[in-house]
């Protein structure tokens, strides 16, 4: 009871006219979180509908992006070129990918192919530390990218908010408008939509879903090769190769494209905002209980899935005999 | 090659249909039993059989988690809940008072109880869905444990000395070393350190019978009505389904048989050391009984064990080895090939990594794992001038999306 009473507590005794003050500022750093797992989440989601691989990779292929970028700038490469570069090894390592491994696992067993991502994660882990020990000049093995001169921290009347904040949260929006356009409007995301809608029937209609599948590998690489060049702009913020799988990168947008309704790219972007956001509220309030203000993204997922086990978004309806 | 004569329908569910079943029951039943016996022989000593005592833990978890993964057809990564839970359940019990068996048998039923709750409102989920929820149970009871005020929140606690279920055992014994003499000739260090390695004993013997009963447990249950049944789930909810099957019903069941099965190794595996913390039992490890699951091969009791044997024997024995040796040959010989080596075993996790490698490989060649390679071997020898490899090929099985809108 003293328990319970303590995790509660701070909830009926907050301050919230100080809260309220501080909202803003509490949300633009929440969507600057949430939009690097949107990013994620989103290149597991579009992956996830278009091959039914659940690729638990995506966090260290991200990962591997914020290294590939760490490599282009020490060779002296100005922040824009350094994002295209990047942007471009990491679509051809998402392509190489399918084309090596996951082409070949059609048919077998999900549990077969979820485990195989998993391991996948592991050698790019470990891949990543051989690489970075062996490279001459040594890389620095935690570092953050120089991100593009951004200026002092604004002052937009309520609040003064870190122009790192508007990098991710602008960045963010233009890329993520531009794959709803992309995948919405033009020929090849329609052809994406009905490849992932119904495999055969698209095959029947004249599209190369091979092709497809090993597009939709590349753009999802290159979506997480953007959300891990920002997350490694974060000056606040060292990385190193675990951050993959960590609780601040791969599983939270994971959890978040479930939340989202599976399969749903809105879903999981909203899913993802919305994570961000309430993990830093609840962050932000005074005296809260060290588990619940630690756990604070873990716990609303959980409670999430419990009561929304279908989702914001609900992809798929249960089966019927 | 052998022929079966069958005179009865028993004959075809009869859990050791011949006497190759027999011989190898026996044969794998002394051997256990004798191992600490041998290892002494062999000149080792009684903390050796620490790694002995490991295998038979996680072949417990594994078992537990073969139920929910290779019986049901439910991929959890929080096998490792109940594993932790089980050990504070126990330990919090002993120290209010309960007496050792009693908490014995009531940490399993209370983490079973548990696992029916967690299992509830998971039963809509899709597959996929299920295993990150269970991802994110595993991440936050590992947090939560800290909490645990009653057992020393974050530090741990220390785990007393074991007196049962060698109860009997420890205290023979201790009894025949007093009545030989033996304890006479020994200075108070030494009596010690043999009480302690009489607890050992007693550890790797209160283990190994937990697991015999729970192999013929489960090799019954698995051929009851209620194992079909979760099989009939595994292969397609649909068709159980419409046989009748009251498919949320089985599913929390299992997860409580599951939940329970993994406590009790829980209980086991808090006396492995003498300090028991939260870390002791984190996501990597939870992970990592589902691999052993995976690689021992699913839906059978042996892909359990085997996978279980595998892993200690590879990541927890052989991997240490290598590292040393190289580290050896690093410091005495500077080579600059050898040293990257050295520092290629020293990478935080390698062991880890190197064994997922290990079963992705297996996967590949192999998605039943070790154990249909072993049935396989033995298939090979038993019609041995006849074999075909085309008896155990491989079929594509395509499996129906979840996606029905």
């Amino acid at each position: 009871m003293e328990f319970i009473w303590e995790i509660l507590s701070p909830f009926f005794t907050q301050d919230w006219l100080r809260v309220a003050s501080n909202l803003p500022q509490i949300v633009t750093a929440g969507l600057a979180t949430g939009f690097q797992y949107a990013l994620i989440a989103f290149g597991f989601v579009l992956i996830y509908r278009a091959t039914e691989t659940v690729n638990f990779a995506q966090g260290d292929i991200m990962m591997v992006a914020m290294f590939v970028g760490l490599g282009f700038q020490a060779l002296g490469l100005p922040w824009y070129l350094m994002l295209l570069a990047t942007l471009i090894v990491i679509a051809g390592f998402g392509a190489l990918l399918d084309l090596a491994i996951f082409r070949h696992m059609a048919g077998q067993s999900p549990l077969a192919t979820v485990i195989i991502t998993i391991a996948i994660g592991f050698v790019l882990r470990l891949g990543t530390d051989v690489v970075v020990y062996f490279v001459p000049g040594k890389l620095p093995k935690e570092e953050t990218l120089s991100p593009p001169p951004l200026g002092a921290p604004i002052d937009v009347g309520l609040a003064v908010i870190n122009p790192y904040a508007f990098l991710v949260i602008g960045g963010g929006l233009i890329v993520l408008m531009g794959l709803f356009f992309l995948l919405s409007r033009t020929r090849m995301g329609i052809a994406i939509q009905a490849a992932s809608q119904n495999q055969l029937a698209a095959y029947y209609q004249g599209i190369n879903v091979r092709q497809l599948n090993t597009l939709v590998w590349a753009v999802a690489g290159s979506v997480s090769a953007f959300a891990g060049v920002l997350f490694a702009m974060d000056p606040l913020k060292n990385f190193n190769s675990s951050v993959g799988l960590s609780l601040t990168g791969g599983i939270m947008a994971y959890a978040a494209a479930v939340i989202g309704g599976l399969g749903s790219l809105r879903g999981a972007v909203i899913a993802a905002l919305l994570l961000g956001v309430v993990d830093n509220f609840i962050k932000s309030l005074a005296g809260v209980h060290p588990l619940i203000s630690a756990n604070a993204g873990l716990i609303f997922l959980l409670l999430m899935i419990v009561f929304r086990p279908k989702g914001l978004f609900p992809q798929t309806a249960s089966k019927k005999v | 090659m052998k022929f079966l004569f069958k005179a009865s329908y028993d004959d075809d569910i009869k859990l050791l249909k011949h006497s190759g079943y027999w011989r190898a029951a026996v044969f794998w039943a002394l051997f256990s039993l004798a191992l600490p016996v041998l290892i002494l022989a062999l000149g080792g000593t009684p903390s050796d059989l620490i790694k002995p005592i490991h295998i038979l833990v996680l072949a417990i978890c594994a078992s537990g988690l073969m139920v929910l993964t290779g019986f049901t057809g439910i991929v959890s990564l929080g096998q490792g809940v109940f594993f932790l839970l089980g050990a504070y359940i126990f330990h919090s019990l002993l120290k209010a008072g309960l007496p050792w068996y009693g908490a014995f048998v009531l940490t399993p039923l209370v983490s079973g109880f548990l696992g029916y709750l967690i299992a509830r409102p998971t039963l809509r989920m899709s597959s996929l869905i299920l295993a990150i929820f269970t991802l994110l149970l595993m991440l936050f009871t590992e947090q939560a444990m800290k909490y645990w005020f009653y057992l020393g929140g974050g530090n741990g606690f220390q785990v007393p000395r074991l007196v049962a279920p060698g109860n009997w055992f420890a205290h023979a014994l201790m009894w025949g070393a007093e009545q030989t003499g033996y304890l006479d000739g020994l200075e108070p260090r030494e009596r010690r350190i043999f009480a302690r390695s009489a607890s050992t004993f007693a550890l790797y013997y209160g283990a190994l019978f937990s697991l015999f009963v729970l192999i013929w447990v489960m090799n019954n249950l698995m051929r009851s009505s209620f194992g079909r049944i979760l099989i009939a789930i595994r292969d397609s909810e649909v068709s159980a389904r419409s046989m009748g099957v009251n498919i949320e019903h089985y599913k929390s069941l299992a997860f409580a048989l599951a939940g329970s099965i993994g406590a009790l190794a829980g209980i086991f595996f808090s006396y492995e050391g003498n300090w028991f913390a939260p870390e002791n039992v984190n996501i990597v490890l939870s992970i990592t009984l589902l691999l052993i699951v995976v690689l021992g091969g699913l839906g059978s009791i042996h892909g359990a064990i085997i996978g279980s044997v595998a892993y200690v024997v590879l990541r927890l024995m052989l991997f240490p080895e290598l590292t040393e040796y190289f580290n050896n040959w690093a410091s005495e010989s500077g080579g600059a090939i050898v040293k990257a080596l050295a520092w290629f075993f020293n990478i935080g996790g390698l062991g880890d990594i190197l064994f997922a490698v290990l079963v992705l490989l297996v996967l590949f060649t192999e998605p039943l794992g070790l154990y249909a390679r072993w049935r396989k071997t033995e298939a090979f020898f038993q019609t041995f001038p006849f074999y075909r490899a085309g008896t155990f090929k491989r079929q594509r099985s395509y499996s129906k999306t979840e996606r029905l809108k």
